[in-house]
């Protein structure tokens, strides 16, 4: 027996409900794919999934329930023949109608997930398109042959309505449980006309669909398909900052280029630096990009420190110093390093009191084997009348002249000559270093200056140019440390770092080291009595008595302490 | 089988009585076909037409068809009830003594034609209708039952107005149907006359009799009715009352008071002799949509409004099928 189940009202709600469902769990989930896969949404969580899926549980269970036989709207499919003939038709062509809207839906979907893939600039992929175009089409196709498929009444419904027979069909489908001879003769009589109808008597709505919509949904997918990938838009360039240099900037440019002629810089390295200032401040004229502008601001603050770097061999020996057998000579790679007098003061007279022992001829002669090597390899890299090497050489012959005849003379007499000895150098190497130190202080002043006039920071230097400009320490436990043990001095700065009265520096009037709180007084008149007369640029002059009253008052609380 | 046999063989029937008609009726196949279904369904017509369409004619060529005796009683003003019932008299009986016998009324016939029923005083009119409705007379306290099947058919003259009283709704609605006779075309007219030249007299031959039209009776109640088709017929009817929330947009606007239940019993009952007359076995909405006509313009009391837009109750009904919704 051909038992149909017949959809009950509140089943028919269900199917429908099923099929919204359904639909939009499945949009549900593809769209949270195509989401995810561009990063915009996470996976969906487990409780999200159940939530999704659990609709369609319940109303799996309501179809398995035992009590669908009992439903008094159950109505079994007539045994006319006739009748058959026309259902069989009729459940097929809704087959084929699913089926065909299936495809139609699913090829319209893999279209759509083509298309939006190449609209957001992305490569089209068929992993993605063949899954979305396939599962659309195989649900499309079930739910719409669910909702499609006719029923028996549906079916016997067509056929009163396609071939004329004024509700026979579905008087015999009503009545079919009961037995009459009016009935029977109602059966055989609509029997009889279902057996004589001609099956394209009843014929499907809208057939032309199923043809136009797979039609339209192939047009789709060739559109999809030929529609080129949408490149990426550059970001609009945004106009670059126009750049004229401004008449301060040109005094103050003009300013620094007299400041370093006249300073002591050394006459190599002053010229250089003269010549990169004035090239720059020619090159700035006739610059109006401010891109430009830094570009060559930093190329010559480049250049500056390479003339420095290149000028100054207490870079170049200072290595070979680190690298020295002897434990007194690296210490002075260290006062190198910093351009201190004081430090090597301090690591010639360790080294000196190192010799300062009753046997002194082993001692003198590892320190000279030191020296000896130490001055074969910086010979290769210095030229001949270096300050540095010149010092170390004096030693070196000196010392060398003393250990020959070390034995014939008292010990008295060889501590003296080597007092006086490490005497000379330390005076030699600090004027050595001096005029290195005012080479770099020159320097770090111009560079210092070329920053502030053309408000360049130092993020925006190379890292190779960030250097350690006096005052602005990068560890911050470097400020802690003792002052002394510091040495850099004098160089201008935003003040940072207090120097303090006891300080020594160079005085290059007297020629002598005094205490910095010696001479500020004297500094800070002379640079006010400039600053009256009217000589230093506007801004200049407030940085600078900033600058000499942060001193001021760092060294009167000094002395007050 | 008998019965099949009889379900088969009724539209035959049917058409035997019509082709006997036709003998004495030229044209008005559609009153022909209504009366036919209401002498089949139980119910009585009222017929509505100008004097001399052939509405005595019809009736009595229909008692000779149908092997029925048949009576015409003439409604005027003075007709009293007991001239349509029957009144006891005194006889003397043959003893010489005086009795007291019922004389039996024009009433006591199977086909009665009551012609310009709204001539008569509405107290004669409600001793006849009621008969109609009870197939029955009661005079004192005993009853005398109208011989089956009985079958009244009422005749309204539209012409002439004065000194009539117009049947009230509540004894129109005991009509099955109200059928408009209408003057006869050149054609038929012609062959009126030509017949009536010949001989006045009813030549129509008796083909059935009343058994076999309370049998067609009873195999017609038997006919199947989905509920679809019932449902349409009971909107239809539920349509007309626009005092209801499901009422149509015709109704509202051009129908003062609506069909009453019987309308809808009238409908279903006669859609299933109709459905058999055709030759099927199941009523449809064809059926119900033919009935509708002769079913409910005597029910349907039309507004002002239709009045005012020259709106028949005919154009009326034909505006609440359109309306009326099959499913």
């Amino acid at each position: 027996m051909n038992v149909i189940y017949w959809p009950s009202h509140s089943l028919m709600r269900i199917k429908i409900t099923s099929f919204l469902l359904t639909f939009s769990s499945f949009c549900a989930i593809l769209l949270n794919r195509v989401l995810h896969i561009r990063g915009r949404m996470p996976e969906p969580s487990i409780f999200g999934r159940f939530a999704v899926i659990s609709p369609h549980v319940f109303v799996t269970f309501e179809y398995i329930s035992p009590n669908r036989n009992e439903e008094k709207h159950m109505i079994p499919s007539p045994k006319s023949v006739g009748y058959l003939r026309f259902k069989k038709k009729l459940r097929r062509a809704a087959l084929v109608k699913s089926l065909l809207f299936g495809i139609s839906c699913g090829l319209l979907g893999a279209s759509g997930a083509m298309l939006y893939q190449k609209l957001s600039t992305i490569p089209p992929s068929i992993a993605l398109c063949l899954p979305i175009g396939t599962g659309l089409a195989i649900v499309i196709s079930l739910v719409t042959f669910l909702v499609l498929r006719p029923s028996e009444k549906k079916i016997a419904y067509r056929l009163d309505r396609d071939l004329h027979l004024g509700e026979k069909v579905q008087t015999m489908l009503a009545y079919q449980h009961e037995e009459s001879d009016m009935l029977t003769l109602q059966r055989e009589d609509t029997d009889a006309h279902l057996l004589n109808a001609p099956k394209r008597a009843v014929k499907s709505r809208y057939a032309w669909l199923n043809v136009i919509a797979p039609l339209m949904a192939a047009a789709c997918l060739t559109v999809a398909i030929m529609t080129p990938i949408r490149a990426i838009e550059p970001p609009p360039e945004e106009p670059e900052p126009p750049f004229e240099l401004s008449s301060w900037q040109e005094i103050a440019l003009t300013e620094l280029i007299q400041k370093v002629r006249s300073s002591d810089m050394e006459a190599g390295p002053k010229k250089d630096t003269v010549t990169e200032l004035e090239v720059l401040l020619a090159a700035l004229k006739v610059t109006d990009k401010e891109a430009d502008m830094k570009l060559m601001v930093i190329a010559v603050i480049s250049h500056l420190n390479t003339i420095v770097r290149e000028h100054n061999s207490a870079n170049l020996v200072s290595p070979y110093l680190k690298a020295s057998a002897h434990e007194d000579l690296q210490d002075m790679a260290m006062a190198l390093d910093m351009l201190s007098g004081l430090e090597v003061e301090k690591s010639l007279t360790a080294a000196r009191e190192a010799l300062q022992v009753d046997e002194v001829a082993e001692p003198l002669q590892v320190y000279l084997e030191a020296l000896n090597d130490l001055i074969l390899k910086v010979s290769d890299v210095l030229p001949t009348d270096d300050a540095i090497l010149s010092v170390l050489k004096h030693q070196q012959t000196s010392l060398s002249e003393i250990a020959k005849v070390l034995p014939e003379y008292t010990r008295d007499w060889a501590q003296k000559q080597i007092s006086d000895i490490f005497e000379d150098t330390t005076e030699g190497m600090i004027d050595a270093l001096y005029i290195q130190h005012t080479n770099k202080q020159v320097k770090d002043m111009a560079v210092k200056s070329l920053m502030d006039i053309f408000k360049i920071s130092e993020d925006e230097l190379p890292e190779e140019e960030k250097t350690q400009i006096p005052g602005e320490d990068e560890d911050p436990d470097e400020s802690k440390k003792d002052e002394e043990e510091k040495g850099d001095q004098g160089a201008p700065g935003e003040g940072n770092i207090l120097y303090g009265s006891d300080d020594v520096i160079f005085d290059p009037v007297t020629n002598t080291y005094v205490k910095y709180g010696e001479v500020i007084n004297r500094y800070f008149a002379v640079v006010s009595d400039k600053l009256k007369e009217g000589q230093p640029p506007e801004s200049l002059e407030q940085f600078i008595s900033h600058y000499f009253a942060t001193l001021y008052d760092g060294s009167e609380k000094e002395k007050a302490d | 089988m008998e019965n099949i046999e009889k379900v088969k063989n009724f539209s035959q029937v049917v058409a035997k009585i019509k082709s006997e008609l036709k003998k004495d009726v030229v044209g008005q196949e559609d009153i022909v076909d209504n009366v036919i279904i209401a002498i089949i369904a139980g119910g009585n017509v009222l017929l509505e037409g100008v004097p001399g369409v052939g509405k005595t004619r019809l009736v009595r060529s229909l008692s000779h068809v149908l092997n029925l005796p048949f009576s015409r009683i003439q409604f005027t003003p003075d007709l009293m009830p007991s001239d349509v019932t029957g009144t006891n008299v005194i006889v003397r009986d043959d003893n010489g003594n005086m009795k007291s016998e019922f004389r039996k009324g024009p009433i006591f016939a199977n086909l009665v034609l009551a012609d310009e029923i709204n001539r008569a005083t509405p107290k004669t009119q409600s001793a006849m209708l009621e008969v109609m409705q009870e197939h029955k007379i009661t005079v004192g306290n005993k009853t005398y039952a109208l011989e089956e099947p009985f079958f009244v058919l009422a005749t309204e003259n539209p012409i002439e107005q004065d000194g009539t009283y117009p049947l009230p709704e509540a004894q129109m609605d005991r009509f099955i149907f109200k059928l408009i006779m209408k003057f006869p075309g050149n054609d038929e007219l012609a062959d009126i006359v030509k017949m009536t030249q010949i001989t006045m007299a009813e030549t129509a031959e008796s083909v059935v009799n009343g058994a076999t039209i309370l049998d067609m009776r009873t195999l017609a109640a038997s006919v199947p009715v989905i509920d679809e088709v019932l449902n349409y017929a009971v909107r239809l009817v539920s349509g007309t009352h626009p005092e209801l929330d499901k009422a149509s947009d015709t109704a509202k606007k051009y129908i003062k008071y609506g069909a009453s239940p019987r309308a809808a019993q009238a409908l279903i009952t006669c859609a299933k002799v109709r459905a058999l007359i055709n030759g099927n076995f199941n009523v449809s909405y064809a059926d119900i949509e033919a009935l509708a006509y002769p079913v409910l313009r005597h029910r349907i009391k039309v507004s002002y409004a239709a009045i005012n837009e020259h709106l028949s109750v005919d154009d009326v009904i034909g505006m609440l099928l359109k309306e009326t919704k099959k499913k």
